[in-house]
């Protein structure tokens, strides 16, 4: 049975996430003359995997579809959908430790995508695009990266049970820039199937330097595969914040 | 409150209304040159001499723009006129070009360019001028506080929020604008109501056309705060019967409450300007101060 956490990491035989975010944002922009990416609207992230080998290796897909009321100089709005890089990622995990229910795991990811996301001469998609990241508290920016192939390597090691868990991980994005990751996060299943999980996140952008993301989530979880959230992040660095459900199904 | 409050707001205005007029379509590709020295305004930009057969302008009501000072030309192509059949809105022939350049605090920051494409539809640009004023930059993303002032310059779509809500597509350039038409009232009056149709009659106005998708103006209301050829000017009825003004109570006037602020939830206009216009506060102030109760 999984512990209660913040990322849609693979476990199982296969399984599903779908999380959304809601919200509205504020976050810099890499052309000056136009920062910040000012917008409220959501953000739709939709992953999927499956295990190669049971319990060691899994294979997973995901891409974020944003949908935006992109602010413009002058203070009009444009409405906006556009999908951002579609990413493909081989997860690895081996348990390094246990002793009884409590395990040590250790985890790795190698991901690479297609650059789907568009850019337009405007720069009303690149701004949807840093908004639909900043609503996700930047947890993954180089599905947000136009015009670039989305890469990622990531690790985190974990300490945990079937009741709780605990991680921390670094991970390096690269989109047009690599972007450095560190978090740390914790979660625990309270009251029967009630859960909660919160988290932090450091990520190192060019402008502003550095960024702090808080995370946090309520679970609840309906019978033995399905996982619905309620999820919210709120970085220090912008303003903004974004906050939705997530639904997981894992067999 | 906070900006991330306010966001949060605006997330929930958003999402449970509501008369989404501030919504502009993404525009088509826009034909337009990629230089100002290449749409033929300047014979010599460096000298600062304007082609001949470009005419500067002026109009009678200018658009307040947060203090930015500007210069304005019009290029009829040769043989050509423009049709006042309508004379509040006339049509201007196909390959009219009109520019207006903005400077803030001395800094020359942008020039505009509208041009007739097509019988019915008009291109528009921003350039951003270099700091060395050789050339300007077309700007079809626009950009924020340009030339580090803290003048904005509208991204090409937004045009069409204020030109779109006239016919004529040309918003300085017409009978009231060139003094050809008598506005009624004593002086004070005048420059009240000419400062309505300046700065609201392009919104507010009774004969928007109509447009597919979204809009970036189109006030559902009866408000007409247009001086017309005829010498109307509709502006106190109308605002009396939307009860946006108390004749003769400024502070209690809904239209000085919004003209008097700027922000996300409370101005007018709602683009294009970061700062109250203090003189024409007082001009309307005077304006419903006098007006008959």
């Amino acid at each position: 049975m999984s512990s209660p956490t913040l990322a849609a990491e693979p476990d199982g035989r296969a399984g599903a996430e779908i999380a959304v975010r809601a919200g509205a944002a504020a976050p810099p922009f890499e052309e000056a003359t136009l920062s910040p990416a000012q917008a409220h609207g959501g953000v739709i992230l939709m992953t999927a995997w499956a295990a190669l080998i049971r319990d060691a290796l899994w294979l997973s897909v995901r891409a974020p579809l944003v949908l935006a009321s992109v602010q413009q100089p002058a203070s009009s709005y444009v409405d906006d959908v556009v999908l951002g890089n579609v990413e493909a990622t081989a997860h690895f995990r081996a348990t390094i430790w246990r002793h009884d229910t409590l395990r040590a795991d250790v985890r790795a990811s190698l991901g690479i995508g297609l650059p789907t996301a568009p850019d337009d001469p405007l720069r009303i998609d690149r701004r949807a695009l840093a908004f639909g990241d900043a609503l996700l508290g930047g947890r993954a920016p180089e599905l947000f990266a136009a015009r670039s192939i989305p890469l990622l390597a990531s690790t985190s090691v974990s300490l945990a049970t079937d009741r709780w868990s605990t991680r921390l991980g670094a991970t390096l994005a690269a989109g047009e820039h690599a972007v450095p990751i560190f978090e740390a996060e914790g979660g625990a299943w309270i009251v029967g199937p009630v859960g909660v999980a919160t988290g932090v996140r450091v990520f190192f952008l060019r402008e502003p330097d550095v960024v702090t993301s808080f995370d946090a989530s309520v679970l609840v979880r309906a019978g033995a595969h399905m996982t619905f959230a309620l999820e919210a992040s709120v970085p220090l660095g912008w303003a903004g914040a974004g906050v939705g459900p997530s639904m997981r199904l894992q067999f | 409150m906070s900006t991330s409050t306010r966001l949060a707001v605006a997330l929930l205005v958003a999402s449970v209304s509501c008369k989404r007029y501030w919504v502009c379509d993404e525009p088509e590709s826009v034909p337009l040159p990629t230089r100002l020295s290449e749409t033929s305004l300047f014979a010599d930009i460096a000298a600062d001499r304007v082609t001949d057969g470009v005419v500067a302008y002026r109009p009678a009501y200018e658009l307040w723009s947060d203090g930015a000072t500007k210069r304005r030309w019009i290029f009829l192509p040769p043989g050509t006129e423009i049709d006042k059949s309508d004379p509040d809105d006339w049509s201007f022939p196909r390959g009219t070009k009109m520019w207006k350049e903005f400077s803030q605090n001395g800094v020359r920051v942008e020039t505009r360019l509208l041009e007739k494409v097509d019988d019915d539809a008009w291109a528009a640009m921003a350039y951003v001028w270099s700091p060395d004023g050789s050339d300007a930059i077309a700007a079809p993303a626009g950009a924020r506080d340009a030339r580090e002032t803290t003048h904005d310059v509208p991204a090409a779509g937004e045009c069409e929020a204020c030109h779109g809500g006239r016919k004529s597509y040309v918003l300085g350039y017409s009978a009231v604008q060139l003094g050809q038409v008598a506005v009624p009232g004593d002086p004070d009056d005048r420059d009240a109501l000419g400062y309505l149709h300046a700065n609201c009659g392009h919104c507010h106005n009774q004969t928007r056309p109509p447009r597919d998708g979204a809009r970036c103006f189109d006030p559902d209301n009866p408000l007409d705060f247009r001086v017309l050829a005829n010498g109307d000017a509709p502006a106190a009825r109308t605002a009396k019967a939307m009860q946006v003004v108390a004749p003769g109570a400024p502070s209690q006037s809904r239209i000085i409450d919004l003209v008097s602020h700027r922000g996300m939830f409370k101005q007018m206009p709602p683009l294009a300007t970061n700062e109250v216009d203090a003189n024409g506060v007082r001009l309307l102030s005077g304006w419903i101060q006098r007006m008959p109760q």
